[in-house]
């Protein structure tokens, strides 16, 4: 695809121009890159801070060229306009020209067309009859020395013809030969699917961005938080409700995070089920045109369903439990002693400002409980996991924290994409294009054999070296070939 | 978890990949054959030691390494070895292993300053095949990128003419290098991290694309090799301004990859 076959070919589009319109993107997508890593998001939150950071004129020019979300900026658009319409129109003004060349290469026009290639040798074929060490014919020789060299038959040279289309077959390359009276033409080439493949490849990010831009334009997506046991209307359908029954969060026993499950239930508007499902990391569950992921979980603070405190009393053999609900009073049997659950945290953490919870996932949960003893009321933590920290109480009364149930909110996605089947198109084309574009080797081989000489031409598509050298071993084999049969 | 067989390995692998490098470069300096081949020896048995290293992190963490920044840069480096050796294999120019294993070498270093706690347990997102898929093709491709960027540096280091062509490869021999990688690291590149990323996205996140700094970098270096391919192929890059833009191509690579150390986002692992 070099400029001379561009200019043979044409095209609405030069090669020139569509990379002057890759560089335009690639600058594009590069200033953005980094323009996401210098303007926070939260810039038109916090204009006025930034402004008085950076100055007037540097703030509105953030705000004009939307430097804060590059990517859905009107340059950014234009930009990407620009190259969708310059795809387009390479792919529908070449495709013709790019078809044809999926062919099969035409024998040359005559040998002088050969002459002229980088890749090119001559052989006279009564020389290579003699053979490299066989005694010269001294009328070959005679005749050779003055320019003229000499005439073989038809015969012989139809037999040296089948003996160099069995060398290039070998070498994978498949054959089309002419023959007239001037002798035998032929064109020999492989690879040749690297053009449809180029179109293909070229049709599929075509195919890409309009997928996307079908996304981007006919796709939503939302998220929400729902609480295990509640239903929440799915977006965007007023006939259909999602109702969460269980969430699970799946653990190894160093309580490493394996998976999120959720289950959930889709209700239609008289709240009968029609249709359930697990929803987990990777797993989503299509309900009509849109899918729902799981993405995300949460546990609220001082929110949890009931824990259970196991309780012992000092100077009695008194030992037991009770189950402890948000807001409520408990008091222990056989005692004064009355425990409410004031604060429960997660993921304890202790900070400068005090305790705080370092993650929503329970990886160290603690109650904080009031106990009441005396007329006296005291504060202190359990912890679930790390007893030995749990606060020593005045009152006569020990506590551990047996169990807790937080209460949990599954944060689920659904979303709906009508561009997805046109991207899998564009990926799947596109792939294809790519596997024949860079498995095929492209390189022709052609050859003109008239009575006297042998003239033939190679040109490489893509690895210059190696086809130079492929093209020498050749050169060797038709020469050590044709000498053979010659002296035999 | 910890592993220490597998560290072992690692450290065992980077002292050898050093030691190599500096055969290389004195081999390079005073041309000796007996050097080059006792560099490629050493090369060979870091690359072996490698090669146990990343079985034994497979078999302690019971998947491969391929989920965090370090074992991602383990197994790229892998492949970049891996790919010398087929070239050594095929054309016999122990003078690769001068660039080679200074870009090992390097990162190796940054694979070093990288967390390598070695976890059983993938995140939930990395459950899925396309994970593999995702992570290999986009290793190997990057893989391909340092190999083409090495032969750039080699081109540009060989001046036309002067005496040195029995020793540094020809001019046409580094392009075809340089050409080759291209050829193989684009195509992966482009299925492997852009194409099989997206798909992944759709499952995993629910979106093919969402402008996440990584998928960012991802297309800058897609669009970049795009540039350059398509610019080679019509016969306007080649020769120094093809190494030029290899050596150019390897620095994009290696912003995207430690970006997401930086620019946080849904890759944010580290």
């Amino acid at each position: 695809m070099n400029e001379k076959r561009k200019g043979a070919g044409g095209g609405f589009i030069s090669y020139r121009f569509a990379a002057a319109v890759i560089a335009i993107l690639f600058g594009a997508s590069m200033a953005g890159w980094i323009a996401t890593e210098l303007v926070p998001p939260d810039f038109l939150e916090r204009l006025e801070l930034y402004r008085n950071a950076w100055g007037t004129t540097v703030a509105k020019l953030v705000s004009i060229f939307r430097l804060y979300d590059p990517f859905h900026s009107f340059w950014y658009r234009l930009v990407l306009a620009l190259f969708f319409v310059v795809l387009l129109l390479c792919i529908a003004t070449r495709w013709r020209q790019l078809a044809m060349r999926s062919w099969r290469a035409a024998p040359p026009a005559g040998a002088d067309e050969l002459r002229k290639k980088r890749f090119s040798f001559e052989f006279s074929w009564r020389l290579l009859e003699s053979g490299a060490g066989a005694p010269r014919d001294p009328l070959v020789r005679y005749a050779e020395q003055f320019g003229r060299a000499e005439p073989i038959g038809m015969e012989s040279l139809r037999g040296h013809f089948s003996c160099i289309a069995a060398l290039l077959e070998k070498r994978g390359l498949s054959i089309v030969s002419h023959e007239d009276a001037s002798g035998i033409r032929f064109a020999a080439s492989s690879g040749r699917w690297r053009s449809p493949g180029t179109m293909l490849f070229h049709i599929g990010i075509l195919v890409i961005t309009i997928g996307g831009v079908i996304g981007s334009f006919g796709g939503w997506r939302e998220t929400m938080l729902v609480r295990v046991g509640s239903s929440v209307p799915l977006p965007r359908d007023s006939t259909r409700a999602i109702r969460v029954e269980d969430f699970e969060i799946v653990t190894t026993g160093n309580l490493e995070i394996k998976d999120f499950i959720s289950t959930l239930s889709i209700l239609d508007s008289r709240g009968a089920v029609v249709a359930s499902g697990a929803v987990e990391v990777n797993r989503p569950m299509k309900v009509g045109a849109c899918r729902i992921y799981q993405s995300e979980y949460t546990i609220d603070e001082n929110e949890f369903e009931r824990s259970r405190i196991g309780y012992s009393l000092r100077g009695s053999s008194r030992r037991g439990t009770f189950d402890l609900v948000p807001g409520a009073s408990a008091r222990i049997a056989d005692s004064t002693v009355a425990v409410t659950a004031v604060r429960f945290i997660p993921d304890f953490r202790m900070g400068p400002d005090g305790p705080f919870s370092a993650s929503s996932f329970p990886r160290n949960p603690a109650l904080e409980v009031e106990v009441a003893y005396g007329g006296e009321t005291e504060r202190g933590w359990l912890f679930l996991y790390h007893s030995d920290f749990n606060r020593p109480f005045a009152a006569p009364v020990e506590l551990v924290l047996d169990r807790i149930e937080p209460v949990y909110y599954t944060g689920l996605e659904v979303s709906a994409n009508p561009g997805s089947g046109v991207l899998f198109a564009g990926f799947a084309a596109a792939t294809l294009g790519l596997l024949l574009m860079y498995l095929c080797n492209p390189r022709v081989v052609k050859g003109a054999a008239g009575a006297d000489a042998l003239v033939v031409a190679g040109t490489e598509y893509r690895w210059k070296a190696s086809f130079e050298r492929e093209f020498a071993a050749l050169r060797e084999e038709i020469r050590k070939e044709i000498g053979q049969r010659g002296c035999s | 978890m910890t592993s220490v067989l597998d560290m072992r390995l690692f450290w065992f692998s980077f002292w050898m990949y050093l030691a190599a490098f500096v055969l290389f470069t004195v081999y390079a300096a005073v041309r000796s054959r007996g050097l080059g081949l006792s560099a490629t020896a050493v090369f060979l048995a870091a690359f072996a030691l490698q090669t146990a290293g990343l079985v034994a992190r497979w078999i302690i963490t019971t998947h491969p390494p391929l989920s965090t920044m370090y074992e991602y840069a383990l197994t790229m480096s892998w492949a970049v070895a891996l790919s010398f050796l087929i070239v050594m294999a095929r054309f016999r120019r122990m003078v690769l292993g001068v660039i080679v294993s200074p870009v090992l070498v390097l990162v190796l270093v940054i694979a070093s300053l990288l967390p390598k706690e070695a976890s059983k347990q993938l995140m939930p997102a990395l459950q899925s095949y396309w994970f593999y898929i995702h992570v290999t093709l986009a290793a190997c491709a990057e893989g391909a990128f340092i190999v083409a960027a090495g032969a750039g540096i080699i081109y540009l280091i060989r001046r036309r003419g002067d005496g040195e062509k029995e020793f540094l490869p020809s001019h046409d021999f580094l392009e075809e290098i340089i050409s080759r990688s291209l050829r193989i690291g684009y195509p992966l590149f482009t299925i492997g991290a852009l194409f099989a990323g997206a798909i992944w996205a759709q499952y995993a996140w629910g979106s093919f694309w969402s402008w996440d700094p990584k998928e960012t970098g991802s297309l800058v270096l897609w669009l970049y090799y795009t540039l350059l391919l398509h610019q080679n192929m019509r016969g306007a890059w080649r020769g120094k301004t093809l190494a030029v833009m290899s050596v150019v191509g390897l620095a994009i690579a290696i912003a995207s990859f430690v970006g997401n150390l930086f620019f946080g986002g849904m890759h944010a692992y580290v």
